[in-house]
């Protein structure tokens, strides 16, 4: 058995280890793309005079980024456009009218034309990552840096960087997000509200993803909540308004505990700054008490979001009454979100204490598992059989964080992709499904395959996603964080991969109750997919393969956002 | 220069103020049917002049490390650059209020000159607090305030609600002065002299120690006292009638100015009269700052109108402005806690956002919207743009990101933290959240689908007024994202206090 266990281990180092295929596209990519720090200076052309840099005047409170091949100091803002190209598209929309068909599809085209920019530079950045490999040390790419809060007691930068989990993160997101603009195409009502909020949304989201700045992270995650609250409340189903509440109470109680434990640590750390990499490197380390209440403040912030039993009622519920669009987000990427974050802040600054309590996450995630069996098999409508299976998907990622190694927070960074694209499609998929039915429940729905195949292909190849199948993000996902997390907590593995296996496969006994058997007289004439559901479900297919197939060129890359954390872990063992 | 002079020259921003509240006043009295519009630009004139003099004394203090440009009556009036940073603000907000009240001077051409007069007026009685530390010169300022407030809320003489609104201010602010005029009395006994400064050193004027007991009893009178001006507990309720009753220009400027006066004093006596993070004042302030904001933030959960809602938020925001004034002991850095400096820039918040919400507030009143959450419901769609900035204003005054309440908060906590008032910082986030809540209950109903309301038109308020609260509410956006710059000022303000 541990021979066995040990070759799987060696199989997953080899993996790690792949040869890089980037060589023949790297001058290609480099030079679309700022050199890093790291790189050479490269000789600038004779009729350009070049300042020695010793002479170039000092920029105050701006850290420049990496001169460009030009010998001009550009300073790289394609993480900026990333973030805030869709808050721009709000401002633009919140004032236009939305009186006739034609004003509303100018509103819908400048929604998604703001989405498809970041989604467009975001597999740019992706792109160039994973052509220029490991050695590249890709969170320099496209570094902003520059101080914002300054003459305090300590300074707050505008710090955003991308390394491999970023952009990995940030992939999911504007692809999930510019397949909901596609999704809202045929929406009339209050299309302007929908349409702000959500760019607005993504902007938070985004925003999150990219700081490297604890305070400035705090802000982005906060400013979910309104528009959070705003598109449940306005756009939701039957108990929105419970569930609106509930939700905005979550995120600003999250909010709050994010908010203290990080002023705790910046009072405490000695470092008088909330960038990340400061503290990380703070030269007064953390007392014993300050360490353990923070990390368990944090913990509990992002546990909200995490949908961890007993908190995972509060999003489910959200994600379940939601319009599909913005259930598609909630169960898409701000659980995955709160799985990014956990990753970044809980395990990153608090290495110590995620050891030492490494135990109890073991416990919550087993616990969390198995629930999340019970919950799964005790639904009655699709889609909250959709929002239940998120609770074993997130369990994996608790494991992984509970054994925090290197393979399994590849594993799990993995999961959180190819879990959030997998339960996005579906989320989509019952949108389509209860158009057709009119929210049927599950009991009354059947055959369906007969006269929409392409829906129901669509639906298996989903589940299958979510099962983990070969070939599919899943599969690299679950491979490695199994791999990494069974010499840690052997047990708890097995339960947790036994209830994954069980919760996921209640979504194939779905598709058997869905789409197969006789069709019912009531859906005799439902329709298959029209070419604009497939133009919003194509994109999170294509992306869930191509994180599978690509996988041994995308976990390097992820390896590399992941080195500085396992570099804590190593300092912290 | 001659002394007197001098102590002029360092006066002239409520000179200037005070000045312009005297010309209102005899232009009203010699011509009572004057157009409105004379009024405001008198008032405008003399706010840019005060505006101009307090640069003056900015430039004066250039080469002054220690921030202080003038001190007169050893010591009693100084004028430093804290002084400098409160009277620009309380210019700003004069003008802001007289642009946003364009719409309550038509209505009442009749009153412009009182009301122009007495914004003056109660903004050089500010002025004049500021830069006091000798205990009669501070209680006829406070008095003069306390009195122009009172007027400016019973200036609409038909309206019963505002003359109750006055009289419990009138009340109010009576049992105010009378506490904090019984407490330097204490103060005074204590110390054996008018100059609150010698407090901080811990001797009476003959070299013998104060009497501790006295000192304290003293100085907590004199924070209860003043609490009445910021609208803190336990004398917070005639902000809410005030606020409730009284016209949004009327509310808006009496909150604004308040808040900035009252902290801005209580910052100065606490810092520089009863000594930096000294325990003799720091735990009252600090359990009255979570009184304030879980109190605000409950009440705020059931705030069924606007300006109640407002009124609320406000209570929260001053319970965090005391946290901020109570942060000024030694942190875990060994240097003093960043209280003062976090205090000047969240001032500046909270009288951008009060203006903004009640003035926003004020435009749907004139276009004959009840105050009532049911009948803002749906305004979203009605009159999106005013609605947006409203909801705007609301977030920053509720401090929720990206805003300017937020960061102010924000750095409050770390400041109280470091001083070591972490209990109160977790009360804080109690506050923040129920405020939250408060607010998505609003913005829920005031973006839902309208159920055919009847029609209403914001253009009832004149552009002006209009574009003024607008700037306001954006200029919350705005704090927020140079926040460096502007707490680069505050930080200058704050080191002068010593």
């Amino acid at each position: 058995m541990s021979t066995a266990l040990q070759a799987i281990w060696s199989a997953a180092s080899a993996a790690q280890q792949a040869p890089r295929m980037a060589a023949a596209f790297q001058p290609l990519l480099a030079a679309l793309t700022p050199a890093p720090a790291t790189a050479p200076a490269v000789t600038a052309p004779a009729v350009v005079p070049t300042v020695p840099p010793a002479t170039a005047p000092a920029l105050p409170n701006v850290i420049p980024a990496p001169a460009n091949t030009n010998g001009i100091d550009l300073p790289s803002v394609l993480l900026s456009v990333v973030v805030w190209v869709t808050t721009v598209a709000a401002l633009l929309i919140v004032f236009l009218p939305e009186r006739t068909q034609e004003q509303r599809s100018r509103i819908r085209s400048i929604a998604l034309a703001a989405a498809a920019t970041s989604l467009g530079l975001t597999l740019i950045t992706l792109g160039s990552a994973i052509s220029l490999g490991v050695a590249a040390t890709p969170d320099q790419l496209h570094e902003e840096n520059a101080s914002w809060i300054t003459h305090f007691a300590f300074t707050v930068h505008y710090h955003l960087s991308a390394d491999g989990v970023t952009l990995c993160l940030l992939t999911l997101s504007t692809v999930v997000f510019t397949s909901v603009f596609l999704a809202a195409w045929k929406r009339q009502e209050r299309i302007r509200l929908y349409c702000a909020l959500l760019l607005l949304a993504e902007t938070s989201v985004n925003g999150a993803l990219c700081a490297a700045d604890v305070v400035v992270f705090v802000l982005f995650f906060a400013m979910q909540a309104v528009p959070l609250y705003l598109l449940i409340r306005c756009f939701g189903g039957a108990g929105r308004q419970r569930a609106a509440m509930r939700a905005g109470v979550t995120w600003l109680v999250s909010t709050v505990l994010l908010l203290i434990a990080f002023v705790l640590v910046i009072v405490h750390s000695g470092g008088h700054s909330s960038d990340l990499a400061d503290l990380l490197t703070a030269t007064t380390p953390l007392a014993d008490k300050v360490g353990i209440a923070a990390f368990w403040l944090v913990f509990a912030a992002l546990g909200l979001g995490f949908v961890i039993v007993p908190l995972h009622t509060l999003l489910l519920e959200a994600s379940a009454t939601a319009s599909t669009g913005v259930a598609a987000v909630i169960s898409g990427v701000l659980v995955r979100l709160s799985g990014y974050a956990m990753l970044r802040f809980a395990v990153g600054l608090f290495p110590v204490q995620a050891q030492r309590y490494g135990a109890a996450l073991m416990v919550l995630a087993v616990l969390s598992a198995v629930w999340g069996v019970l919950v799964t098999l005790a639904q009655r409508t699709l889609r909250r059989l959709v929002a239940a299976v998120t609770i074993g998907q997130m369990s994996l990622v608790l494991l992984a964080i509970s054994a925090p190694n290197t393979i399994s927070l590849e594993g799990a960074v993995l999961q959180l992709v190819g879990g959030g694209l997998s339960t996005a499609l579906l989320v989509l998929l019952c949108g389509i499904i209860e158009g057709r039915t009119r929210s049927a429940p599950l009991a009354r729905i059947g055959g369906l395959a007969a006269h929409a195949p392409r829906i129901g292909a669509f639906w298996v190849f989903a589940c299958l996603a979510a099962l983990g199948a070969p070939l599919l993000a899943g599969f690299s996902a679950e491979f490695m964080l199994f791999t990494g997390a069974f010499p840690i907590h052997p047990y708890a593995t097995v339960f947790v991969a036994a209830s994954t296996a069980v919760s996921t496969g209640a979504l194939i006994w779905s598709a058997q109750r869905v789409f197969m058997g006789p069709i019912r007289e009531e859906f005799a004439r439902v329709r298959d997919a029209t070419a604009l559901e497939l133009s919003y479900l194509w994109p999170l297919v294509v992306f869930l393969v191509a994180f599978g197939v690509l996988a041994g060129r995308v976990v390097p890359v992820i390896g590399t956002g992941l080195t500085k954390i396992a570099a804590s872990l190593g300092a912290g063992q | 220069m001659n002394p007197g002079l001098s102590i002029l020259v360092g006066l002239l921003p409520a000179v200037m103020l005070a000045g312009g509240a005297l010309m209102c006043a005899v232009v009203a009295v010699l011509r009572p049917r004057t157009r409105a519009s004379l009024y405001c630009w008198i008032t405008l004139l003399a706010t840019a002049g005060a505006f101009a003099a307090a640069m003056l004394e900015l430039a004066a203090m250039t080469h002054t490390p220690s921030g202080v440009g003038r001190v007169a009556y050893e010591g009693g009036l100084l004028i430093d650059r804290f002084h400098v940073f409160g009277s620009v603000l309380l210019c700003a907000v004069v003008a802001l209020t007289v642009l946003g009240a364009q719409a309550y001077l038509r209505r009442a051409p009749a009153r412009a000159g009182a009301f122009c007069a007495l914004l003056l007026l109660s903004a050089a009685a500010s002025v004049m607090l500021i830069a006091q530390r000798e205990m009669a010169a501070f209680t006829i300022d406070f008095a003069l305030l306390i009195a122009c407030l009172v007027l400016l809320t019973a200036i609409t003489k038909t309206s019963s609600v505002t003359a109750e609104a006055a009289f419990r201010q009138v009340l109010s602010g009576g049992i105010a002065l009378a506490t904090s005029v019984y407490g330097l009395v204490l103060v005074y006994a204590a110390t054996g002299t008018t100059d609150l400064s010698r407090l901080a050193s811990g001797l009476r004027v003959n070299g013998t120690h104060v009497d501790p007991v006295l000192a304290v009893v003293g100085i907590c009178l004199v924070v209860v006292g003043l609490l009445i001006v910021v609208g803190a507990p336990p004398l917070q309720a005639w902000t809410r009638h005030v606020q409730e009753a009284a016209p949004a220009p009327i509310a808006a400027f009496s909150s604004a100015l308040g808040v900035v006066t009252g902290a801005a004093v209580l910052a100065r006596y606490a810092v520089e009269g009863f000594g930096a993070g000294s325990s003799r004042w720091t735990v009252l302030v600090d359990v009255l700052a979570v009184v304030a904001m879980v109190s605000g933030g409950v009440l705020a959960i059931r705030a069924s109108s606007i300006r109640r809602l407002i009124a609320d938020l406000s209570i929260v925001q001053a319970g965090f402005l005391l946290l901020a004034v109570a942060a000024t002991a030694k942190g875990v850095s060994g240097q003093a806690a960043a209280g003062p400096t976090a205090l000047l820039y969240a001032l500046m918040g909270a009288a951008m956002s009060l203006l903004a919400a009640l003035l926003l507030a004020g435009i749907f009143d004139a276009a004959g919207l009840g105050t009532g959450i049911d009948a803002y419901r749906g305004v979203g769609r009605r009159a999106p743009t005013t609605a947006g900035f409203l909801a705007l204003a609301l977030l920053a005054l509720a401090g929720m990101p990206p805003l300017v309440g937020f960061i102010a908060r924000l750095l409050i906590a770390e400041a109280a933290f470091d001083s070591g008032a972490g209990w109160a910082v977790a009360a804080a986030g109690v506050a923040v959240t129920l405020s939250g809540v408060a607010l998505l209950r609003w913005l829920s109903a005031m973006y839902a689908e309208d159920e055919n309301e009847a029609p209403f038109a914001v253009t009832t308020t004149p552009l002006i007024s209009r574009v003024t609260a607008w700037t306001a509410a954006v200029l919350g956006l705005l704090l927020a994202a140079f926040a460096g710059p502007l707490l680069s000022l505050a930080g200058g303000g704050a080191t002068a206090l010593h």
